[in-house]
């Protein structure tokens, strides 16, 4: 048998665009809701094929994930003390664990500071895994289902997780060694598996089961519209779906209207525009009705409030600035959190 | 391409004029110097205008029969008399296809009027709302809840703002995109409010005799008639259309035919050349035999002499 030595990093990040990039396995795109200084710390570690992460953001914030059609796995919040975090609409505690098949998609949000770990394996591991562990399959493709475990097998698999943590932060020469990496893989598997395998799944009500169909129409049309505005009118004409329908599907699935979401959604564009923009060449107003913002004074009011930068800060910062954030590896052990 | 505008009249012919989709013919009913500001924003499908005026008067609107028009004062005020129904600040007129009504104001308004083709506000509603949307058969007063009556009012006044100070922005393809959008769902949102009143049947009934009260004066458009002379062309008894003028224009019939008379000749001084025409000609045209006492009334509306206001044509 091949033993491989595990490799792990840990990235510390002052804004959510480059955060969302660092994050492995799922395409994400994430809001900070409410005003203050973003802060993130992300930790990857990879034993083989299996690959953990561990996370902790500082604001509430609501994301559409896209996982990779390749991998799939297990999301779930670390400490037993902070509050729910809700995904697809289901409030997800730190007793509960959400499996997310490959391909799946859909919108998680935390409603204050958030911890959270993954575990991911590509499909066909993941499927033998299932087959040789527990006898069925673990995951379904493009499904998010919600379980809560048995809580004794539950906290095993938060304390494993809590132990690779420490490990990789503390002693990452210890982690790198083959024996010890390959006992954390079987350990960290056995773990998940018997977490899943005695799952009993809440059984979802058909009336959430149309509001995911809504919400996900109404992701993918703004997926397909990336970079440009979009407006209540046209996504309520192209998801099907009356306003009265889809806001209701928004503050179950995003906690707030689709009138808010957008608006949201338009100030983090013109946020990255801002950053990502040449300010020689170019101005906030130019950018700021790009993004169809015509009250340029209470724009610049609610940028500031939301983002604590006014918007010609934001042009004047160099882009870089968001490379060089994700580039710098360091431990946890000196960070903000610790 | 969103076209927009403003400007400002001191003269209630060229403001009549300057409403595009509307015919209207006003007629001042109180002393003060006239001014207007109208501002106008041509989106891709709304259409909407501001107008800021500050003299009371009787306006009798006629809608463009092509679109679908809502209005509603921007800033609470003197109440404002719709069709013979008082409208509240809050209120908002959803008017029927090509609808023809008076408009009363005291003092300073400032109004808005919004239209879309009916075929967009069907869709829009549809879109929004999962219902059609389609115009009245007759005007409605609607009651939309506070906060949608304020926002489509912040939303209006800020774009007009925006049209006066700084066009440029409204030019910007994303930016009136999302102008309108916001536009177009804060006046669906009030569209889909209940109705003011629970009839207004018995209004609609004195509406058709105005109606027909207007279709009269400008039947006698070259002799100005009397009030029996009309009653019997309408088909009322004197003491009905009375009563509606009262109720629709706030003032008798006789009243209202004298005010209409006065402004007719202001028009005419204004235009007229002095050194060609006298005031007396003109007075006299318009059947204001006594000239010191059609000279007293014109100053107690106007503000000033019937020959001041011919000369000021020349000093121009």
């Amino acid at each position: 048998m091949v033993l491989s030595m595990a490799r792990s990093a840990a990235f510390s990040f002052e804004d959510p665009i480059s955060y969302q990039t660092a994050i492995r396995g799922a395409a994400v795109e994430m809001f900070v809701t409410v005003k203050g200084s973003f802060h993130a710390e992300l930790m990857h570690i990879q034993f083989d094929k299996l690959c953990m992460q561990y996370a902790r953001e500082n604001l509430p914030r609501v994301a559409h994930f896209a996982i990779s059609p390749k991998r799939g796995g297990i999301v779930f919040l670390t400490d037993a003390n902070q509050p729910a975090a809700q995904c697809c609409g289901m409030d997800v505690s730190s007793e509960a664990i959400v499996i997310v098949g490959a391909g799946s998609s859909g919108h998680v949000r935390s409603c204050d500071a958030c911890r959270w770990a993954g575990l991911a394996l590509p499909v066909e591991d993941l499927s033998a895994t299932g087959n040789a562990l527990a006898g069925h399959e673990l995951t379904e493709a493009s499904s998010t289902r919600l379980v809560y475990p048995n809580p004794a097998r539950m906290a095993r698999l938060v304390r494993l997780r809590a132990a690779a943590q420490r490990l990789a932060e503390v002693t990452p020469d210890t982690l790198a060694h083959p024996e010890v990496s390959n006992t954390f893989k079987h350990e960290l598997m056995h773990a998940m598996v018997a977490c899943l395998a005695d799952e009993a799944p809440a059984k979802p009500t058909s009336g959430w089961r149309h509001h995911t169909v809504i919400i996900n129409r109404f992701e993918k049309v703004l997926a397909a519209n990336s970079d440009r505005p979009m407006h209540l009118a046209e996504i309520c004409a192209a998801v099907g779906a009356s306003e009265r329908t889809l806001e209701i599907c928004c503050e179950e699935h995003l906690g707030m209207g689709p009138i808010r979401y957008l608006w949201l959604r338009r100030m983090h564009l013109v946020r990255r525009s801002l950053i990502q923009a040449d300010p020689s060449s170019t101005t906030v107003t130019q950018i700021a009705t790009g993004h169809g913002f015509w009250e340029l004074g209470r724009f610049a009011v609610s940028y500031k409030e939301l983002f604590e930068e006014s918007p010609s800060a934001a042009l004047h910062r160099p882009a870089r600035d968001l490379r060089t954030i994700q580039d710098r590896p360091r431990g946890f052990a000196d960070s903000k959190f610790a | 391409m969103t076209e927009s505008g403003t400007a400002t009249f001191s003269d209630p012919d060229e403001c009549q004029a300057g409403i595009g989709s509307a015919t209207v013919s006003l007629v001042l009913t109180s002393r003060g110097d006239f001014k207007a500001r109208l501002t106008w924003l041509k989106f891709r499908h709304l259409q909407a205008l501001r107008c800021r005026e500050n003299v009371s008067r009787i306006a009798f609107v006629s809608l463009f029969p092509g679109r679908v028009f809502a209005s509603l004062s921007l800033k609470p005020g003197a109440p404002m008399i719709w069709s013979g129904v008082e409208l509240r600040p809050g209120d908002l007129v959803f008017h029927s296809l090509g609808e023809r009504a008076h408009y009363c104001t005291k003092g300073l308004h400032h109004w808005g009027l919004m239209s879309l083709a009916p075929e967009q506000l069907a869709a829009y509603g549809k879109v929004l709302t999962g219902s059609k949307l389609t115009p009245p058969s007759a005007g409605r007063v609607l009651r939309p809840s506070p906060p949608a009556v304020a926002s489509l009012r912040r939303i209006l006044s800020s774009a007009c703002r925006v049209a006066e100070t700084k066009p440029e922005i409204i030019a910007h393809l994303e930016a009136a995109r999302t102008l309108e959008q916001e536009l177009i769902h804060a006046l669906v949102t009030c569209l889909t409010a209940n109705d003011a009143h629970r009839s207004l049947a018995t209004k609609r009934h004195h509406a058709e005799i105005m109606l027909r009260f207007e279709d009269a004066l400008v039947a006698h458009v070259d002799r100005q008639p009397s009030v029996p002379a009309l009653c019997a062309d309408i088909g009322v008894p004197e003491r009905t259309l009375q009563g509606c003028c009262v109720e629709f224009l706030g003032m008798s019939p006789s009243r209202y035919l004298r005010l209409r008379r006065l402004n007719m000749v202001r028009a005419v001084l204004r235009r007229a050349d002095p050194t060609t025409v006298s005031v007396a000609e003109i007075a006299r045209r318009y059947q204001f035999s006594d000239l010191g006492r059609f000279a007293a009334v014109y100053r107690e509306i106007f503000g000033e002499m019937p020959s001041a206001t011919l000369r000021h044509r020349s000093l121009s």
